[in-house]
């Protein structure tokens, strides 16, 4: 069961990165990153259940973090158009 | 094992949120109501297929830690999606001006 729902992740997460692909402005791109990062998240949760391992989440926990750290800065540098 | 059952559905219901968040993503014409639908969807898929994990996985280590991602992702999603939407609004994108070039274009 976990196997489909893992599968089904995996095609909205490609689903969603093609809204970085033709994303219109900046900032659509941006929230495309932020959205597959929230799916990859997902999918390394539904993948703990499955193989039955605890240090998948650590890496989950540090992705989550780094993502949010590279979008905050990415949206900052965005918005003062380069100068920082 | 009734756990497990109660655990996949909660879970299967996470993934039909997801899943309509990523149809919100292409449904709509407009930065604004994309990055509303996409990111209050999204966050709500997320706090489901970890309350399924949750209850699918019992009291143990493992709920522990998803329970503290949980928390994490709560804190951290609205902090970016907060930081995106003023970047774009303190850049000089408006609305009306994405509808005047799609006019343009199509």
């Amino acid at each position: 069961m976990i196997n489909i729902f893992i599968n089904i992740m995996v095609a909205a997460a490609v689903i969603t990165s093609l809204r970085i692909l033709i994303g219109p402005t900046i900032w659509d791109r941006l929230l495309g990153f932020n959205l597959l990062s929230a799916k990859l998240i997902m999918i390394l949760v539904l993948c703990a259940i499955l193989f039955d391992r605890n240090f998948l989440l650590d890496i989950a926990l540090t992705y989550s973090l780094l993502g949010f750290v590279s979008t905050l800065f990415i949206a900052r540098f965005v918005r003062d158009r380069g100068r920082i | 094992m009734i756990r497990e059952i109660i655990g996949n559905i909660i879970i299967g219901i996470g993934i039909v949120f997801v899943l309509l968040g990523v149809l919100g993503l292409y449904r709509f014409k407009d930065f604004y109501s994309r990055i509303l639908i996409g990111a209050k969807v999204d966050t709500v898929g997320f706090i489901t297929i970890c309350t399924g994990a949750i209850v699918r996985s019992g009291f143990t280590w493992f709920s522990l830690k998803v329970l503290l991602l949980v928390g994490i992702v709560m804190l951290i999603n609205p902090v970016v999606t907060h930081a995106i939407a003023s970047s774009a609004y303190r850049g000089g994108y408006r609305v009306s001006e994405e509808e005047d070039s799609n006019d343009a274009n199509g």
